[in-house]
C-alpha cells in the first residue's frame, strides 16, 4: 500500500471525516439543485418571452403581408430584447438575480428604474447572495477543506508522532506534501465533481469552460491547502494551527471581501435610488408641462418630420416628452453605468487580495451571469433602442403606415456574446492569480522545510 | 557507526554539548548516563538531525547528519521513550505506515511475523493501538528496527515506566539487535538496565563525556557507586 493510501486510511479512521463528507455533499447537491431551479426558471422565462415575441412578430409580419400597418400597432407591448440564459448558469447565479434579462423597448413609455440598473450592485456583493454552486464552492468548501488539513503535522508534534515518523527517513516536504494530498483529496475531488456533475445537468456539457471551471476550484483548493501548509509550518499546537487556518478563511473569504466591497461602494457612490426616483420624476413632470414647446421645438428642428398643419397628436407628443425625460435622465444613467464600470474595475485590480473574490468573479464569468456579458447585454440594448427609435420615430411623426417593404426593417434583436477568447483570458488569468498566491504562501514553507532545516518541526 | 567528533551544540548562553566525542561500533550498546540536563537527549536529537550542530559533527555510517539529514536517518532506528503511534491504528497498520515513511515495503505476513519477532503476539497486533500498553507500543518500535534493517539504533530513555517483566524483554530484544550487529545508543537514567545490557558505558556531564567505562570494568564493581561518585554526590 502507498503512503498516499495509507494516509487515506488513517484520515478515515476518524469517524467525523465521512460525516464532513456527507455534509459537504449535502451542500454541494442542495446548491447544484439551487441553480438547477434557477437555470430552469431563467430557461422557463426565456422560452415564454421568445414564443410571446415570435408570436406577435409573426402576426405583425402576417398583417403587413396583407395591408398597412399603423406603427404603434406593430410596437405592440414593445420590442423584446433578450439575453439568453447562459448555458452553465446552474454553476453560480451571479448577477442573474439582481439584473434584468430582458428588456421591452416601447418609445412612448418611460423608463422604470425599478425594473434594472438602480438594483445594480457591485460583484462582491454577490458573495452574500444565494445558496448556488458558486457559493458552496467559495464560502463553504474552503471550510470542510480545512477541517481536515488544518491539522497536518501540529497535533502529531504534539503527540510525538512527528519525530518517529520523520526519523524515518522522510524528508519534511514529501510527508507533509503526501499528507495534504491525501487528505485535500476527498473533498476536492467532490468540488470537482460537483462541477462537472452540475455542467452535465444543467446541459452545458464537457465544455472548455466547464473545464477552466474546475482549473479554477482545483487551484482555489490548492491555495486553501497551501494556507495548511504554512499554518502547519509556523504553528506548535493543532489549536494554534486551527486558529490560524480558520482566521485565514475568516479574512480571506469575508473581510476582504466586505472591505472591497465597502472601498468600491465609497469610492464610486451609485446614486441613490431615491435620488434617482425623484429627478425622473422632475424630469417627467417637467416635461409633461413643456410638452406643448418641446414638440414645436422639435418640429422647428426637424421640419421634414412635422405631421401636416404641424399639429401633433398625443403620441407625438409622448415621443417628445419621452426624449427629453431621456436627455434629462441620461446623465444619471452614464454617471450609473460609469460608477458600475468604476467599480468593476477596481474589483478586477484588487481580484487578487482575496482567491475568493478572483475565483467567485472567475466563476460567474464562466456561468455567463457575471458583469462583463450582462455589461455586453446592457450595450447592445442601449444600440437596439437607438434601432428602435430610428426605425419607428420618423413614421409616427410623419403618421405614416408601416407597409410590406418594411417588413426586413422591422427591428429585432440577437444577443451576440462576447469572444470566448476574452473571457477565457480572465478566467485564466484569474486561476493562474490564485496559483500565484499558492506559491506565495508555500514560499515560506520552503525555507522552513528545507534539506537540514526540518528538525525545526519536531523541536 | 554512530560517531560524534568534536559536537557543540548551544541553546541561547547554556552549552548543551561541549566537543563530544562518542563512537558506537556496530554490535555495541553505548548506554549514555547522566543526569537531567546533561545533554543525553541533544545528543541523541543531532544524531536524527533533529538539531543542528553549532560545531563538530554526527556521523552515522560515515553520513553526516548535518549535510544529508535524510540518507543518514535512513540507517537509523529510534526509539523514544514514549513510541508515539497512531491510536487509531492497530500495531501491524502502524509498523506498515512507518515502515513505509522510510520506503520500506512489507506484507502483511512480513509484518505479522516481525511483530512476533518483537515479542507482539498476531492478535495483539491487530488491535488499535489505543489499547496498548507503553510495552507494547515499545515493541511496534523495535518490530520497525527490525523492519528497516536499520545498522544504528537509538534509545532514548526506552525502559522508563516499563514495568520489570517488559523491561527484561525488552533488553532481550536490544541483546538480539546488538547480535546483529546493529549499533545502539541507548540515553538513560536506567543503571540497572545499562549495567546489564550495555557494553560500553559513558557519563556525560556539562556536555562531555566525563568518564567512560567497557562491561568488564563496571560488571566487577557497582556501576551506581562509580556513576554517583562521578557526580559528586
Amino acid at each position: 500500500m502507498s503512503l498516499f493510501q495509507l494516509e487515506l486510511r488513517l484520515m478515515f479512521r476518524e469517524r467525523a471525516v465521512l460525516a464532513l463528507l456527507a455534509l459537504f455533499v449535502l451542500s454541494l447537491g442542495y446548491g447544484i439543485a439551487n441553480g438547477l431551479e434557477l437555470a430552469e426558471r431563467q430557461r422557463k422565462e426565456a422560452d415564454a418571452l421568445i414564443i410571446e415575441s415570435s408570436q406577435f412578430n409573426k402576426q405583425v409580419r402576417d398583417a403587413l403581408e396583407r395591408q398597412a400597418l399603423d406603427p404603434r400597432q406593430a410596437m405592440g407591448s414593445g420590442h423584446l430584447a433578450l439575453l439568453p440564459p447562459p448555458g452553465f448558469a446552474v454553476l453560480s447565479g451571479g448577477q442573474a438575480d439582481l439584473l434584468p434579462s430582458h428588456e421591452r423597448i416601447i418609445l412612448w413609455r418611460t423608463e422604470d428604474p425599478s425594473e434594472g440598473k438602480i438594483g445594480l450592485a457591485n460583484p462582491t456583493q454577490l458573495l452574500t447572495g444565494r445558496f448556488d454552486l458558486a457559493f458552496v464552492l467559495i464560502w463553504l468548501f474552503p471550510l470542510f477543506l480545512l477541517a481536515l488539513i488544518y491539522d497536518l503535522c501540529a497535533g502529531d508534534r504534539e503527540s510525538g508522532t512527528l519525530r518517529l515518523a520523520l526519523s524515518r527517513g522522510i524528508g519534511a516536504w514529501k510527508l507533509l506534501g503526501v499528507r495534504v494530498l491525501a487528505r485535500g483529496t476527498p473533498m476536492t475531488a467532490l468540488a470537482l465533481g460537483a462541477v462537472l456533475f452540475a455542467a452535465l445537468l444543467g446541459g452545458e456539457g464537457l465544455s472548455l469552460p466547464v473545464w477552466i471551471a474546475t482549473g479554477v476550484v482545483l487551484a482555489y483548493g490548492l491555495f486553501w491547502c497551501a494556507v495548511a501548509l504554512l499554518s502547519n509550518c509556523f504553528t506548535r499546537t493543532a489549536a494554534a494551527a486551527a486558529t490560524v487556518a480558520g482566521a485565514a478563511w475568516v479574512i480571506f473569504v469575508m473581510v476582504i471581501p466586505t472591505l472591497l466591497n465597502v472601498v468600491v461602494e465609497s469610492a464610486h457612490p451609485m446614486p441613490s435610488r431615491a435620488e434617482l426616483v425623484a429627478k425622473l420624476r422632475e424630469a417627467s413632470g417637467d416635461a409633461e408641462r413643456r410638452s406643448n414647446e418641446l414638440i414645436n421645438t422639435f418640429y422647428k428642428d426637424h421640419p421634414e418630420l412635422a405631421p401636416p398643419g404641424m399639429q401633433a397628436d398625443m403620441l407625438q407628443r409622448r415621443l417628445a416628452v419621452q426624449e427629453e425625460i431621456g436627455r434629462a435622465m441620461d446623465p444619471i444613467y452614464k454617471e450609473f453605468d460609469t460608477e458600475l464600470a468604476d467599480q468593476q474595475q477596481v474589483v478586477e485590480r484588487w481580484r487578487f487580495a482575496s482567491p475568493a473574490i478572483a475565483a467567485y468573479e472567475a466563476l460567474s464569468d464562466l456561468a455567463g451571469t457575471g458583469y462583463w456579458r450582462h455589461r455586453a447585454f446592457r450595450d447592445q440594448v442601449a444600440a437596439f433602442k437607438d434601432a428602435v427609435f430610428e426605425f419607428y420615430s420618423p413614421k409616427f411623426h410623419k403618421r405614416q403606415p408601416l407597409v410590406k417593404a418594411d417588413i426586413p426593417m422591422l427591428p429585432s434583436f440577437a444577443f451576440r456574446e462576447e469572444e470566448s477568447a476574452a473571457v477565457q483570458g480572465r478566467t485564466l488569468s484569474a486561476m493562474a492569480g490564485i496559483l500565484a498566491l499558492a506559491l506565495l504562501c508555500l514560499a515560506p514553507c520552503a525555507l522552513r522545510l528545507s534539506r537540514g532545516a526540518s528538525g525545526k518541526l519536531v523541536s | 557507526m554512530l560517531e560524534a567528533k568534536q559536537l557543540q551544540k548551544r541553546f541561547q548562553d547554556k552549552t548543551a554539548l561541549d566537543k563530544l566525542n562518542l563512537k558506537v561500533e556496530p554490535g555495541e550498546i553505548y548506554a549514555l548516563l547522566g543526569p537531567n540536563g546533561a545533554g543525553k537527549t541533544t545528543t541523541i536529537n543531532l544524531f536524527l538531525g533533529f538539531l543542528t550542530p553549532d560545531g563538530g559533527e554526527a556521523l552515522v555510517d560515515g553520513i553526516s547528519v548535518a549535510a544529508d539529514p535524510v540518507a543518514a536517518r535512513r540507517k537509523i532506528a529510534y526509539i523514544p521513550e514514549q513510541v508515539a503511534l497512531y491510536p487509531r491504528f492497530s500495531g501491524v497498520e502502524n509498523l506498515e505506515y512507518f515502515s513505509r515513511l522510510g520506503g520500506g515495503r512489507h506484507s502483511r505476513a512480513e509484518l505479522h511475523a516481525l511483530l512476533e519477532r518483537a515479542g507482539l503476539k498476531s492478535d495483539a497486533a491487530e488491535r488499535m493501538v489505543g489499547t496498548y500498553s507503553k510495552g507494547m507500543r515499545q515493541k511496534v518500535g523495535i518490530a520497525l528496527a527490525l523492519a528497516t534493517g536499520a545498522k544504528a539504533l537509538l534509545l532514548d530513555e526506552p525502559t522508563s515506566g516499563l514495568d520489570p517483566a517488559a523491561s527484561h524483554e525488552f533488553s532481550r530484544l536490544l541483546r538480539q539487535l546488538a547480535g546483529e550487529k546493529v549499533a545502539i545508543l541507548m540515553a538513560t537514567h536506567d543503571l540497572f538496565r545499562a549495567r546489564e545490557d550495555a557494553t560500553r558505558v559513558g557519563i556525560l556531564l556539562k556536555g562531555r563525556i566525563a568518564s567512560e567505562y567497557h562491561r568488564d570494568e563496571f560488571q566487577s564493581r557497582d556501576l551506581e557507586k562509580l556513576y554517583l561518585e562521578r557526580l559528586g554526590a
